[in-house]
C-alpha cells in the first residue's frame, strides 16, 4: 500500500500521466465519431443498441469512414508515445522524489532514447515469455486454457512488466543505454533476485491489468448504451493508477532505505562517471555471484539540487555508493517541495 | 537439451524457478486428470433403407430410372478404386435413343486443360491441387450391353455385347453407341468396368492420409427428359444431376478402416489378406458415395426412427453433440417446412485436416460437414459467440437432403433451386431453433443472417448477372456465384415471404415440398405455384392506413431473378411546412384589392411557433433502385403516436403529407421487410432531436464511446 500512496501524494504525475492518455484517446474519440457522423449524411440508424449492422454498412459503403480510421488512429498513436516517451524518464524520477518541472524535463529529455530502446527489447522479450506459451498452451488446450495456466501467463506477463521497470530505472538512475541489452539483462538478474519485490509489482500489475479487462467488459457489455464512457473513464484512472504503483515498485528498489538494490558499488560509481563505459562492468560475474544486498547506486540529483546526473557526477570527489545509504545527507535533508516528506523513506 | 535448460532456469531463477515449475507441474497434473470422455454409442443398422410411407412420406415409384449394381475394390496405398457398373436404365420418355452419354466426373481432375480444372485454376474453396499427389482420373475399359432390353441389375446378364463408347471433348462425359434403339418405355442394362485414381483431396473427392472421399467415383448415366438427354461438362460451378434408382453396392476394402456410404449397410464379410467385404443398399437416390478412414470415431444418434451417424475424428469427438443438435434442428424445420424425410438413415462424415477439400458437401444420405471452431467456453460466454463455424455447415448441408437430394433439381442450369432455396430453408431452421437467432454475437452487440445477406447480397458481385442464370454464366467470375446464387436468392425469397405474410408464403414452400419430391422441378414450377395459390397480384397484408397495395407476383420474380435491379429506397425529405392561409391581396366584391396588410413569414425557425393546424408535415420518399416493389412508411408524430402508409414503389419518389401534425421521425420500412435492399442507412430522417431522443445520429456516439473505451485499454496497458 506504500506505492498507493507514494502515487497518491505525486498526484501530479498520475493527472500527467492520465493527461496524455485522455488527449490522444479524446482525439481519437472525436475523429472517428465525426467520420461516421459523416458518413451518416444527417440520416438516423434505426438499429436501436444493436449497431453493428449499421456499421458494417457504412464500412462495406467506403467512404470516409475506412480512409481516415488507420490514419487518425496511428497519428493519435504516434504523438502519445512521443509525449509518452519524453515524460517517462521524469515520471520515473518524479516518483522517487519530487523535483522541478524544468529538472524532471531534462532527465525526461535525456532517457527517451534509451527508454525507447529498453521497451523495444521487450517486444522480443514479451513474444517468447508470454505469446509463444500463450499460443502453445492455445493449441493444446483446444477448449480452453485452464485457469491455472492463465495465471502462469499472467504471471508472466507482471514477470516482464517489472523486468522493464528496472530496466528503465536503470536507464534513468544509472544512466546505462537503453538499447545495450545489458540493461535489460541485467533487469532480469535483478527480477529474479527479487522475488518479493516481484511479487509486490505482480500485484499492482495484476490490479492494472484487472482495471484494463474491467473496461474490455465493460465495451463488450455496455457498448451503445451510453454509459460506457463513464464506466470507461473511471476504470481508466483507476488502472493509471495501478500501472503507476508498480513502477513506483521498481522506482522504490532503487531507493536508499529499501531492501536495498543488488550491484557492484563500483559499477555504479563508474556510470555516473562514464555512464557509455561503466554498462559492461554492470554485468560481470562476479557481481552476480557476490550481489551486496545494501549496496545502492549514487545518489541521484532530482533533489533540490536541480542539476543533472552529469553535472553532479563529473563533479571531483563524487560521493562513492556507500555514501549514497540513507545516511547520506544530501537525501536526509532534502525536503519535497511540496512539503511531503521523500517518499523513498521507509 | 532439456537437461541444460533446467541448469540455466536454476542458475537465473533459483528458488523462484523451483517455485514456478511446481506451480506448471501442479497444473499439468490438473489438466492430465481430467474427465475422459463418454464411449460413443453405435446403434444397429436400419432395416430398410427407406422410412415407413406413413413416417417417410413415400417414395414416386414412376420416378425410379437407374437403378445401379456397383462392385468396387479399394487400393488404400495407391488410392485408386477398381469397379464394376451394372446400370439398369429405362426410358420413361416419348424420345427414343441410340445413344448414352456417361458422366465421368473424375476426369475433371485428370490434366490442368479440363474443363473443371481450367475454371478453377486447380483450386476449390480453401484447396489447391496438390504438387505431390496424383491426378484423378476414371478409365472405363470395356463397356457392355446384356442381351435383353429388360432385367434385373441384380441377376447377370444371360450374354455380354461389347458396345463402342467414346470420351467427348472434355474428358467429363462419354457416349456409348448402342446397336439398337430405345424406345418409350423400354429399358436397357449396361455393364461398365472401369479404374479409377482419386487425387489428393483438392474438390470434395480423393484422398488425405489414410482417409478417403470416393465420392463421383463410377461411371453414372445421364438424364433423358424433354429436352434431351441431360449430360453437362463437370465444371466446379456445375454440380450433379440425376435420375432416381436402387443401389446395390459391394465394397472390397482393408479391414482395419471403417466406413461411412450412403444408404444402410446389408452385409459385412471378413475376407482373406486382412480385407472385408461390405454391402451396401440405398433406395430412390441419384447417387452413392463411401468415405473411409482408420482414424474415424463412430457416434450414432436417432431421431424420428431416423439414424444419426457420425464418422468424426478422434480429437472433434466432443463436437458430435452440436452437430447432432444441429442436424435434429433443421430435421425438424424441413420436415415441417417441406414433408418427411423418405429415408432412414443420414451420416455425417467430417474428414480429416488434410482432406479439408472434401468437407462441406451433400450426397444422398451423406454429407459432410466441418469443424466447430476452436474458441474457449468462457470466451464464448463472456465475449464472443457464433453459430455459424461447423453447425452452420452441417444444418446446411443437411437441407440438401431436400433440395438436392429429394428435390433433385437441375443443379448445372437453374442453380439458385437448389442452393438458393437451400440457403433460405437454412435461415428459416435458424429461426425455428433460436428463439433469438443471432448468427455472432459480441458481448451484447449481434448479427442476424438477415444483417449478412443484406449486405451481401447487395454488394456488387451478387449483382453482376441475374440468379436465374446456368452455372456456366458465373465462369470468370470469381466470388459472384456463392453470394448472387447463394446469399441473392436467399435474400429475395426471404423479402418475398416479408412481402406476402409468413404463413401465405409457407403454405406455399410446403405445397412446393409435395410436389418436388422425387420430380426435377424447374424455376418455372415454383413461380407458377406462386401465382396459382396467391393469384397474380396478391394484396399484401400490412399495417398501413389507406389503400392497400398489391404485389405484381411475375414482376418481381421478373425482377429479382432475372435482372441484376438493386432494391434502394432513401427518405429523401422531412420537413414542416406553413399551410398555406388566405393572407395577402385579394379582390373584394367590387373588384378592389384589399388585405395585404400582413406578410405572412415562412421562415423554418418560426414554424415551432405556429399552432399545429396552421402546419403540415411533408415526407417524401425516394426510390433510388431501379427495382419496383412496395414499401412502407412509418411516421411519428409529435405526440407519440404513429401512422403507417405502402406505397406501390413504381414512381421514382412519392409525396405524403400530414396537415395538422408535426412529424418528427420519418422511417422507410420500418420492419425491414425488404432484406434486398442493401443501403439501409438512408432511411430515417428525424424533424429534430426531441427531449429524451439519443444524441446524434445513433451510430457515430456508439461507436466513439467504443474507441475511446479501447483507446484506454490499449494506451492503459501500454504506457505505465
Amino acid at each position: 500500500m506504500s506505492e498507493l500512496i507514494q502515487v497518491l501524494r505525486k498526484f501530479r504525475v498520475w493527472l500527467w500521466v492520465l493527461a496524455i492518455q485522455g488527449v490522444a484517446v479524446l482525439l481519437l474519440r472525436v475523429s472517428i465519431g465525426s467520420s461516421v457522423s459523416g458518413g451518416m449524411k444527417g440520416y438516423v440508424w434505426g438499429g436501436g443498441e444493436q449497431f453493428l449492422a449499421g456499421l458494417f454498412e457504412l464500412m462495406s459503403g467506403g467512404g470516409g469512414f475506412l480512409k481516415y480510421f488507420p490514419i487518425l488512429s496511428a497519428v493519435a498513436l504516434l504523438i502519445t508515445l512521443g509525449v509518452w516517451w519524453i515524460s517517462l524518464g521524469g515520471v520515473i524520477a518524479a516518483l522517487r522524489q519530487s523535483s522541478s518541472l524544468s529538472s524532471l524535463a531534462a532527465v525526461g529529455l535525456r532517457s527517451a532514447g534509451g527508454l525507447i530502446g529498453v521497451t523495444l527489447w521487450h517486444i522480443p522479450i514479451r513474444l517468447v515469455l508470454v505469446v509463444l506459451p500463450f499460443v502453445a498452451l492455445s493449441k493444446a488446450f483446444e477448449h480452453g486454457i485452464p485457469l491455472p495456466f492463465l495465471l502462469v501467463i499472467l504471471a508472466l506477463l507482471c514477470f516482464c512488466s517489472f523486468t522493464l521497470d528496472l530496466a528503465r530505472c536503470r536507464v534513468v538512475f544509472a544512466l546505462q543505454s537503453g538499447w545495450h541489452p545489458r540493461a535489460t539483462i541485467s533487469a532480469f538478474r535483478d527480477a529474479c533476485r527479487r522475488p518479493r519485490v516481484f511479487a509486490k509489482s505482480a500485484l499492482w500489475g495484476a490490479l492494472q491489468w484487472a482495471a484494463l479487462i474491467a473496461i474490455a467488459w465493460a465495451t463488450l457489455n455496455h457498448a451503445g448504451t451510453g454509459s460506457l464512457t463513464l464506466w470507461a473513464r473511471c476504470l481508466a484512472v483507476a488502472g493509471t493508477l495501478f500501472g503507476l504503483c508498480r513502477l513506483a515498485v521498481a522506482v522504490n528498489a532503487w531507493s536508499p532505505g529499501s531492501e536495498g538494490f543488488p550491484g557492484s558499488p563500483e559499477v555504479s560509481t563508474q556510470a555516473f562517471q562514464k555512464p557509455e563505459e561503466e554498462s559492461e562492468d554492470a554485468v560481470d560475474p562476479s557481481s552476480e555471484a557476490e550481489p551486496e544486498p545494501d549496496s545502492f547506486p549514487e545518489p541521484d540529483a532530482y533533489g533540490d539540487q536541480n542539476e543533472p546526473i552529469e553535472a553532479s557526477s563529473e563533479t571531483p570527489g563524487a560521493p562513492s555508493p556507500r555514501d549514497s545509504s540513507p545516511s547520506n545527507p544530501t537525501e536526509d535533508t532534502t525536503e519535497p517541495r511540496d512539503g511531503s516528506q521523500p517518499e523513498t523513506e521507509k | 537439451m532439456i537437461e541444460g535448460v533446467s541448469i540455466a532456469g536454476r542458475r537465473l531463477f533459483g528458488r523462484s524457478a523451483r517455485g514456478l515449475v511446481g506451480v506448471l507441474a501442479l497444473v499439468g497434473l490438473m489438466a492430465a486428470c481430467s474427465d475422459a470422455p463418454p464411449e460413443p454409442k453405435i446403434l444397429p443398422e436400419p432395416e430398410s433403407a427407406l422410412r415407413s410411407p406413413e413416417l417417410g412420406g413415400g417414395v414416386l415409384p414412376e420416378a425410379r430410372i437407374a437403378d445401379y449394381r456397383l462392385e468396387a475394390y479399394l487400393d488404400a496405398e495407391a488410392h485408386r478404386v477398381t469397379g464394376t457398373a451394372r446400370v439398369l436404365w429405362r426410358n420413361t420418355t416419348e424420345l427414343t435413343v441410340n445413344t448414352v452419354p456417361f458422366h465421368l466426373y473424375m476426369n475433371g481432375f485428370r490434366a490442368e486443360n479440363t474443363a473443371w480444372m481450367s475454371q478453377a485454376l486447380g483450386r476449390h474453396r480453401r484447396s489447391t491441387q496438390h504438387e505431390e499427389g496424383p491426378w484423378g482420373y476414371i478409365d472405363v475399359t470395356e463397356v457392355t450391353m446384356a442381351s435383353g432390353t429388360t432385367g434385373d441389375p441384380e441377376s447377370p446378364a444371360a450374354e455380354a455385347i461389347p458396345l463402342p463408347f467414346r470420351e467427348d471433348a472434355d474428358p467429363s462425359t462419354m457416349t456409348v453407341e448402342l446397336p439398337v434403339e430405345v424406345g418409350p418405355g423400354q429399358d436397357i442394362e449396361l455393364e461398365l468396368k472401369f479404374v479409377t485414381q482419386l487425387p489428393k483431396v483438392v474438390a470434395r473427392t480423393g484422398f488425405g492420409d489414410s482417409f478417403h472421399s470416393v465420392a463421383q467415383w463410377y461411371p453414372k448415366i445421364g438424364v433423358l427428359d424433354e429436352d434431351g438427354w441431360q449430360a453437362h461438362t463437370f465444371t466446379p460451378n456445375d454440380e450433379f444431376y440425376a435420375d432416381f434408382g436402387n443401389y446395390h453396392v459391394e465394397l472390397d476394402v482393408p479391414a482395419d478402416v471403417k466406413v461411412g456410404a450412403t444408404g444402410i449397410r446389408t452385409a459385412e464379410a471378413e475376407l482373406e489378406d486382412g480385407r472385408k467385404r461390405l454391402t451396401y443398399r440405398a433406395e430412390m437416390v441419384h447417387d452413392f458415395v463411401w468415405m473411409t478412414d482408420r482414424d474415424f470415431v463412430i457416434v450414432d444418434g436417432e431421431h424420428k426412427g431416423i439414424r444419426i451417424r457420425q464418422l468424426i475424428q478422434p480429437d472433434l469427438v466432443d463436437t458430435a453433440a452440436d452437430h447432432e443438435a444441429a442436424t435434429i434442428a433443421a430435421l425438424d424445420s424441413y420436415e415441417a417446412r417441406y414433408g418427411p424425410y423418405p429415408w432412414s438413415t443420414i451420416t455425417i462424415v467430417h474428414p480429416p485436416e488434410e482432406a479439408e477439400g472434401a468437407g462441406g458437401m451433400e450426397y444422398p444420405t451423406l454429407f459432410t460437414s466441418s469443424d466447430r471452431a476452436e474458441i474457449p467456453p468462457w470466451f464464448r460466454r463472456h465475449v464472443m459467440d457464433e453459430r455459424m463455424s461447423g453447425v452452420f455447415t452441417t444444418v446446411h448441408e443437411f437441407g440438401h437432403q431436400y433440395f438436392q437430394g429429394l428435390f433433385a433439381t437441375r443443379e448445372h442450369e437453374q442453380p439458385w433451386l437448389d442452393e438458393g432455396l437451400n440457403s433460405m430453408s437454412n435461415i428459416l431452421a435458424y429461426l425455428d431453433r433460436y428463439e433469438d437467432p443471432w448468427v455472432v454475437r459480441i458481448g451484447t452487440q449481434k448479427v442476424y443472417h438477415t444483417d449478412i445477406l443484406g449486405l451481401l447480397a447487395g454488394g456488387r458481385r451478387a449483382n453482376l448477372i441475374p440468379v436465374d442464370s446456368p452455372a456456366q454464366a458465373f465462369a470468370g467470375l470469381p466470388g459472384s456465384y456463392g453470394v448472387t446464387i447463394y446469399q441473392k436468392t436467399a435474400t429475395l425469397m426471404l423479402t418475398l415471404r416479408n412481402l406476402l405474410g409468413h404463413e401465405a408464403f409457407d403454405a406455399v414452400f410446403r405445397e412446393y415440398g409435395e410436389q418436388a419430391r422425387f420430380r426435377h422441378p424447374r424455376g418455372r414450377d415454383l413461380e407458377g405455384l406462386f401465382i396459382e395459390r396467391l393469384g397474380s397480384n396478391p394484396t399484401l397484408p400490412t399495417r398501413a392506413v389507406g389503400d392497400s397495395v398489391q404485389l405484381d407476383l411475375e414482376a418481381y420474380f421478373e425482377q429479382a431473378l432475372r435482372t441484376v435491379r438493386i432494391v434502394d429506397f432513401s427518405l429523401g425529405y422531412l420537413s414542416h411546412q406553413r399551410l398555406v392561409g388566405d393572407e395577402g391581396w385579394r379582390r373584394d366584391e367590387h373588384g378592389s384589392l384589399v388585405g395585404g396588410e400582413e406578410t405572412p413569414w415562412y421562415l423554418d425557425e418560426e414554424i415551432d411557433e405556429l399552432e399545429d393546424a396552421q402546419v403540415k408535415s411533408v415526407v417524401r420518399v425516394e426510390r433510388v433502385g431501379y427495382f419496383h416493389i412496395p414499401v412502407e412508411l412509418e411516421v411519428e408524430f409529435e405526440d407519440g403516436s404513429t401512422e403507417r402508409r405502402i406505397w406501390q414503389g413504381n414512381d421514382p419518389y412519392k409525396t405524403f403529407e400530414w396537415p395538422g401534425k408535426r412529424v418528427v421521425r420519418a422511417e422507410v420500412d420500418p420492419d425491414r421487410k425488404l432484406l434486398l435492399e442493401h443501403h439501409r442507412l438512408n432511411n430515417i430522417r428525424r424533424y429534430r432531436p426531441r427531449d429524451g431522443d439519443p444524441p446524434g445520429d445513433g451510430l457515430s456516439g456508439p461507436v466513439a464511446e467504443i474507441t475511446e473505451a479501447l483507446g484506454w485499454v490499449i494506451l492503459g496497458g501500454f504506457l505505465p
